[in-house]
C-alpha cells in the first residue's frame, strides 16, 4: 500500500469562489503562462474546463461554434475541446504536467475545473486531509 | 435526445456500408464522414468517452486527412503525464495567507499576488496579467478571483 509520489503542494479545502463553495482547490499552471490559477479538482467532471474570461488571459480565443454539449449543474454549455499544457505547481518536489483536453464555453459561469478525462487519468494523486497535502505524481 | 438514437447512427467504417439509421442514408464519403462525425459528437455528449476513443480512431483510419477528424483523435487521445525536474518547487503559503487577511477588502476582483504582495486588483483579468506581466516579468503570480460584487471607485 505504500506509494511514491514526486510532487507535493497545499490544497485548500472548502473555498468560497465566485460561483459557490469548492471542496478541493489545487494550484496549477495552464499553458506557456507563468502564473498559478486556483482550480476545483473533481474527479467526477468529464473534462478540464476553462473559464472565459481565463481563455482570453491565456491568449486564446473563444470558439464562435460549437461541437460538443456539456451538462451541468449549472444547465447546458456548448463549447470546443482544446489542448493546453497544465501542470500541478509543487511546494516541495517536481510539478507534473499532461498535455490536457479542456472544455472551452464562452458561457461557463463555474471555475476552473481539473477533471478526470485527458488530464487527472493520467496521474496517480493522492490527499492528506489532515494536512491539506495533495501528493502527485506521473503515471 | 436518448442513447438509441446515437446507435443507429454509427457507419461502418470498415468497409464503407452504413448500419442503419442516419447512416443507411448517407450515400456519398462526405456524407458518411458527416454521419461519423455527428455519431462521435453524441457519444461525447452521452459522456460515452472511452467509446468515443475507439470510435475516433475508426475514423481516422478512413478519413486520415480530414480535418475534424484529425481535431478529436488529438484532442480525445489519452495524454502522457510527466514530472518536471528542470522546475523548481516554490511554497504559495506566504500568497494564501494573504488572500486570508486581505482577499475580502476586494470583493469581485481578479487578484495577482506574489509572496506577500499585492500585484494588482481589477474586475477585469486583462488589466490584472497585464500589471502583473509588467512588474514581475516571467515570474508567475497566484492569480485568484474574489467574489463578490466590485465596489464602485
Amino acid at each position: 500500500v505504500n506509494q511514491d509520489f514526486t510532487g507535493r503542494a497545499k490544497y485548500l479545502p472548502d473555498v468560497q469562489a465566485v460561483s459557490g463553495d469548492l471542496f478541493v482547490v489545487v494550484r496549477c499552471q495552464v499553458g506557456d503562462v507563468p502564473d498559478t490559477w486556483d482550480a476545483l479538482l473533481d474527479t467526477g467532471s468529464q473534462w478540464c474546463i476553462l473559464p472565459p474570461a481565463i481563455t482570453l488571459a491565456l491568449g486564446y480565443e473563444l470558439p464562435l461554434d460549437s461541437e460538443i454539449r456539456l451538462h451541468s449543474r449549472f444547465g447546458h454549455h456548448d463549447g470546443v475541446l482544446i489542448r493546453i499544457p497544465m501542470r500541478f505547481a509543487a511546494d516541495e518536489g517536481e510539478p507534473a504536467e499532461v498535455e490536457a483536453t479542456w472544455f472551452v464555453s464562452p458561457d461557463w459561469p463555474g471555475p476552473m475545473v481539473t477533471g478526470w478525462k485527458g488530464c487527472l487519468e493520467r496521474f496517480r494523486f493522492a490527499f492528506d486531509p489532515r494536512e491539506s497535502d495533495f501528493y502527485f505524481a506521473e503515471y | 435526445m436518448s442513447a438509441e438514437r446515437a446507435k443507429t447512427a454509427i457507419p461502418d467504417a470498415e468497409n464503407g456500408d452504413a448500419l442503419d439509421g442516419d447512416a443507411a442514408e448517407a450515400t456519398s464519403d462526405e456524407e458518411r464522414l458527416a454521419v461519423g462525425l455527428r455519431h462521435l459528437r453524441d457519444l461525447l455528449e452521452w459522456n460515452q468517452v472511452e467509446e468515443a476513443r475507439r470510435f475516433v480512431k475508426e475514423l481516422e483510419a478512413r478519413w486520415p486527412d480530414a480535418e475534424r477528424v484529425r481535431h478529436y483523435a488529438h484532442v480525445l487521445a489519452p495524454p502522457t503525464s510527466r514530472s518536471r525536474p528542470d522546475v523548481s518547487a516554490r511554497s504559495r503559503e506566504q500568497e494564501w495567507n494573504w488572500l486570508k487577511e486581505h482577499g475580502h477588502e476586494y470583493p469581485g476582483c481578479w487578484l495577482a499576488i506574489y509572496g506577500d504582495r499585492l500585484i494588482a486588483a481589477d474586475p477585469d483579468l486583462q488589466v490584472v496579467m497585464a500589471k502583473t506581466r509588467e512588474t514581475l516579468g516571467e515570474e508567475g503570480a497566484l492569480i485568484h478571483q474574489q467574489p463578490g460584487t466590485p465596489r464602485s471607485t
